[in-house]
């Protein structure tokens, strides 16, 4: 009989214990050599048996569907399930030591098999619960790890170790795992269970058409939403690593994914460089590797230990990188070719482009504008003796078609023309995809657009001067009416106020905000050895660059809109009635007058608004008001002297 | 498209104004003597064109026209290890060598029997330049050569390139009375002028100074240059300031502290100025216009904070008619120039005390004229036979008289009205 019963605790029932609908085990009833006493004993003992079974037939099902196409197989199905039956060994150890007992000693009772086996009727309906609720929720991957650890018994030391060997084991692979990562940038996860996963870009970018963008483009919390993501997904060639949410344990701090996931990404961007990788990885393998075998070998899962680890290596990489950016790729070098060309710091550069290009932008676009600019982009390259120039290469302009942009995304119909449309694209190699995102990249382009719209009012209104000049030397040679010179010679006062408001909104910009902020971008660059640091560095210059262009403030960007407008209209008028023996000077003039009167009226609204702005202690606005009123002339002046006009500039009209 | 430059050195003054020119031209490019460009220098990106054409793959040459009556300062040029850097072409010597005897009158008629070999030059290093912006001309207006046949060059300047800029460095005489040229006066009334009429900006510096330091090819162009620095067309005689100044002894410069302030302070001193223009208490003289130009290795924001602290403490009055500011250009200094100084600043101001200036020179004029003293020389040459009443030194100094009384009256909050008043 107790052989019997040895047989149904190991899974096999008998004729005399059978196994019922619900899958559980009982002795049959009425058996005439068994004392009712006994009964409910050896059905008690079954209960084992029965749970046996369930764990037999989990086993089985995980361990063979490795290769299988379920949803819940995987490599952790597989090590959770050689841990369980490891965990029964002890089980199966413990039978055939009893059978061997009870055939050595036919007096043993079954009392003594109860009591040999008392510690399973603790540790099996544990493992019985764990593997209910793994079954129910279709728990995989790393979810099993939440799930050993969600059902850990307390106050059983016995249950406590079986399954704490059960979480060693799994914890093995996902330090395994973390290791491939962390150490080599590789995903060792055929069946994607890792909480670190790789996504083609392209998918990437169809499931994000797919979802309404709620967000408007160039509002400040698009851009801190945008900056949110650029530090937790890092771009590298054509996939993308990123966090998958739900298979990430609870015991697992975020930022602490995080941190491993950005290590990983930093890891792989040595990866992609062949004769970098080998010695780095090298030096990393033998850096961490016995560090993280030691953490994988211990019997308890230690957090703290994990998070020392990776902030170590985090350390380690980040410096590495910033080490390769600075040294090996010359990241000064790259910077300061985005500070010349996308904030044209090489003005003559720029000089040379605008006028190849201004007179096609100063048509409405067509088809082959793009390919016109490029042309003139390249010329332009020629004629400053840069054509060789490396850093220039790395530079593209194109034309910005697309509907979206023709509609005028800037609101007003002055923002739309073909000026506010040229965009200039960043060829950056690898590594600097680590500082230039798709994000980063769109926001240089938005300062870009508005320093041409600038740098081209500012040329036309110079143009004009050269102009008024030659005109005024020509007056002697009477090839110039002279009665029309004098009547445009308030003008040319008019239009020394424009320049200088231009003038010094170009110095502002170029200095006070581009200057400033860049010597403390290359500062930052030099003394943080650290790529993160460098990216927020980065993405602070970038912000701040937006800002003190008012690319934000509507209403003071639509202002100066307005009044670079005014300017510009006002200096090809003035060249227009220089250049020409044009008969109908009177209503240039008078255009000329309303223009002026409409850029006194802007440009004391604008003073207006910085200095109510001011109030809210932004420095920049107070650098830019210092330089428009330098001389007080605006704060002092009497409004009557500036609006609606000055009284010169109303005798004009009159005659 | 870059904005070529030719230059013009007229006479004595202008060769060697030039001359210290090219030399510090080169230097800060890394070019040598020779017109070669030097090993450390290859690399550069500073932009050499502006000044210089390149002949062949090493071999930069200065677009520049060396002029003079008399060969002593050329034919020094040509003695010393700068003498490979010129075009050999470009330089005019006249046949006679007899110079202009400091003679305006001679200068000027000079000019006009030489003006086809000279301006074949011109126009030949014209025709070689991709996209000509303007002239520059160094010359004195004291002299003979540099202020006659100045005037007569920037006159057919005007005539045969009507769409170009023409700024000029014009050495005005030292004020002090005793001067080698008696006819001094005469010379500068006639050639002031010119310089109103037919120049668009012109640089005055006192002979004493002559050292030019000046970095325009900071800048992008020309135009942009001047064109923020003069509002009005005739507003257009600047000062310059440099400071640390080269003439002064090493050991002072280096107690110097030098912030992005003390060289915008120092730069508004006027002993840092290059010209000294008399002080005139009655009259509230004010800058119209500053630019500065600060080399070195600077920290940007001091900027902000230096025009502040100007403005707090009044260093600088400004014109009450209109807007004026500083405007402060970063340049990184020369990496090839070895200087002592850490920081160095350039000003060009237009001030309306300039005016003082011309009206010793109309005082002097005055002076002579009422004697009617030395005028046979002038009176022999063939400008002034067809001009026995002398209109041309009646009209010259109506001009002048007419450029002081714009400059005084730009101090005043009227100057808007002073267009349509001389219409």
């Amino acid at each position: 009989m107790l052989h019997e019963l040895l047989l149904a605790l190991y899974g096999c029932p008998g004729s005399v214990i059978q196994q019922t609908q619900s899958g559980s085990l009982r002795l049959i009833d009425n058996l005439p050599f068994i004392s009712p006493s006994e009964v409910p004993l050896i059905n008690r003992l079954c209960q084992l048996g029965a749970h046996y079974i369930r764990f037999q037939d989990f086993i089985a099902e995980r361990s063979s569907y490795l290769d299988s196409d379920k949803q819940t197989a995987g490599l952790y199905a597989k090590v959770f399930s050689d841990a369980l039956d490891n965990c029964l060994e002890t089980y199966r150890a413990r039978l055939v030591d009893l059978e061997s007992e009870l055939i050595a000693d036919p007096y043993l009772s079954l009392n003594y098999v109860q009591c040999r086996l008392e510690e399973f009727q603790l540790l099996f309906p544990a493992l019985s619960d764990l593997l209910e609720s793994i079954e129910r929720s279709n728990a995989r991957g790393t979810q099993l790890m939440e799930k050993i650890v969600h059902r850990m018994p307390c106050g059983l030391p016995s249950a406590q170790s079986a399954f704490d060997a059960l979480l060693q084991r799994c914890n093995r692979l996902a330090y395994r795992q973390i290791g491939d990562w962390m150490l080599q940038g590789t995903l060792d996860d055929p069946y994607s269970e890792f909480f670190v996963r790789l996504v083609d870009q392209k998918q990437q970018q169809q499931e994000q058409q797919k979802k309404p963008t709620a967000a408007v483009p160039g509002a400040p919390n698009a851009t801190t939403a945008a900056a949110d993501t650029s530090s937790i997904i890092v771009s590298t060639g054509a996939q993308k690593a990123e966090l998958q949410f739900s298979l990430l344990p609870a015991y697992l701090p975020l930022t602490l994914a995080q941190r491993i996931l950005f290590v990983g990404e930093a890891v792989r961007c040595f990866g992609l460089n062949e004769s970098r990788s080998s010695a780095f990885l090298a030096e990393l393998e033998r850096l961490f590797l016995p560090r993280l075998e030691t953490l994988a070998d211990a019997s308890q899962f230690d957090l703290l230990a994990l998070e020392e680890f990776v902030a170590d290596v985090r350390s380690h990489v980040t410096e590495q990188l910033w080490r390769l950016l600075m040294e090996d790729y010359s990241l000064e070098q790259q910077l300061q070719a985005v500070k010349d060309f996308y904030l044209m710091g090489r003005g003559e550069f720029y000089l040379a482009f605008i006028d190849l290009a201004g007179p096609l932008l100063d048509k409405p676009p067509h088809r082959m504008l793009g390919q016109q600019l490029r042309a003139c982009f390249e010329r332009a390259a020629r004629a400053v003796g840069l054509e060789d120039d490396q850093a220039l290469k790395q530079f593209d302009v194109w034309f910005d078609d697309s509907q979206a942009a023709a509609a005028g995304a800037g609101g007003s119909a002055s923002d739309a023309d073909s000026w506010s449309r040229v965009g200039l694209k960043f060829k950056h190699g690898w590594p600097f995809h680590l500082l230039f995102n798709d994000d980063i990249l769109a926001r240089y382009c938005q300062v870009f657009r508005f320093l041409l719209i600038v740098k081209r009012v500012q040329l036309t209104l110079q143009r004009s001067w050269a102009a008024q000049m030659i005109a005024k030397r020509g007056c002697r040679n009477s090839r110039v009416n002279s009665a029309a010179l004098s009547k445009l010679e308030p003008h040319f006062l008019q239009r020394s106020r424009m320049q200088h408001a231009v003038d010094n909104l170009v110095y502002y910009l170029q200095v006070d905000v581009i200057d400033s902020r860049f010597n403390a971008l290359i500062t930052a660059a030099r003394t943080q050895r650290d790529v993160e640091q460098l990216q927020v560095s980065h993405d602070q210059f970038v912000t701040a660059l937006t800002a003190q262009s008012f690319l934000h403030n509507r209403p003071v960007r639509a202002c100066v809109t307005q009044l670079l407008h005014s300017c510009l209209e006002f200096a090809g008028l003035l060249r227009n009635s220089l250049d020409s023996q044009r008969v109908d000077l009177d209503s240039l003039l008078q255009r000329m007058t309303a223009l002026g009167q409409d850029f006194h009226r802007q440009t004391w609204h604008l003073l207006g608004m910085l200095t109510g702005l001011q109030a809210q202690s932004t420095t920049y606005l107070n650098q830019l008001l210092l330089r428009l009123d330098f001389n007080r002339f605006f704060s002092t002046a009497k409004p009557a002297a500036l609006i609606p006009l000055p009284p010169h500039l109303r005798q004009t009209d009159a005659t | 498209m870059p904005r070529d430059l030719i230059t013009l050195q007229l006479g004595q003054c202008g060769n060697q104004i030039g001359m210290e020119f090219w030399r510090q031209l080169c230097s800060e490019h890394g070019i040598s003597p020779q017109g070669v460009l030097e090993e450390f220098a290859t690399s550069g990106s500073d932009r050499k064109d502006v000044f210089f054409y390149q002949a062949d793959d090493e071999h930069y040459v200065p677009r520049a026209v060396l002029i003079d009556l008399e060969p002593r300062v050329i034919n020094s040029i040509m003695n010393s290890p700068y003498c490979n850097l010129y075009n050999r072409e470009n330089i005019f010597k006249s046949e006679h060598g007899g110079g202009a005897g400091n003679n305006w009158a001679s200068g000027y008629c000079q000019g006009e029997k030489l003006q086809e070999g000279v301006f074949d030059i011109i126009e030949r290093e014209a025709e070689g330049s991709d996209s000509l912006e303007g002239f520059v001309m160094c010359h004195s207006i004291a002299g003979g050569t540099g202020s006659g046949m100045g005037s007569y060059i920037l006159e057919r300047l005007n005539d045969r390139f009507p769409k170009k800029l023409v700024q000029t460095y014009s050495v005005f005489p030292t004020l002090e009375e005793t001067s080698d040229v008696v006819v001094q006066p005469y010379n500068s009334l006639l050639t002031l002028r010119r310089l109103t009429q037919n120049a668009d900006c012109v640089v005055v510096m006192s002979a004493s100074t002559a050292t030019l330091r000046y970095p325009s090819y900071m800048n992008n162009d020309l135009v942009g240059l001047i064109a923020p620095l003069t509002p009005t067309p005739r507003l257009h005689f600047l000062m310059t300031g440099y400071t640390p100044l080269t003439t002064e002894s090493s050991e002072q410069t280096n107690i110097r502290r030098t912030t992005v302030f003390d060289v915008m302070r120092r730069l508004l001193q006027p002993k840092n100025m290059m010209v000294s223009a008399p002080a005139e208490r009655d009259i509230p003289h004010c800058y119209v216009s500053i630019l500065n130009i600060i080399q070195g290795e600077l920290d940007p924001t001091e900027v902000h904070k230096s025009l502040q602290r100007i403005r707090e403490r009044r260093l600088a009055s400004f014109i009450p008619w209109g807007p004026a500011s500083i405007q402060v250009a970063l340049s990184r200094r020369s990496p090839y120039v070895q200087s002592t100084h850490r920081v160095s600043g350039l000003m060009l101001a237009n001030h309306t005390s300039i005016s003082s200036l011309f009206k010793r020179i109309m005082q002097q004029y005055d002076r002579l004229k009422s004697h009617n003293a030395f005028l046979n020389q002038f009176l022999k040459e063939a400008i002034f036979e067809q001009d026995p009443e002398m209109r041309e030194f009646s009209d010259s100094r109506e001009v002048l008289q007419s450029l002081i009384d714009e400059h005084r009256a730009a101090t005043t909050e009227d100057y808007i009205h002073w267009g349509a008043r001389q219409a």
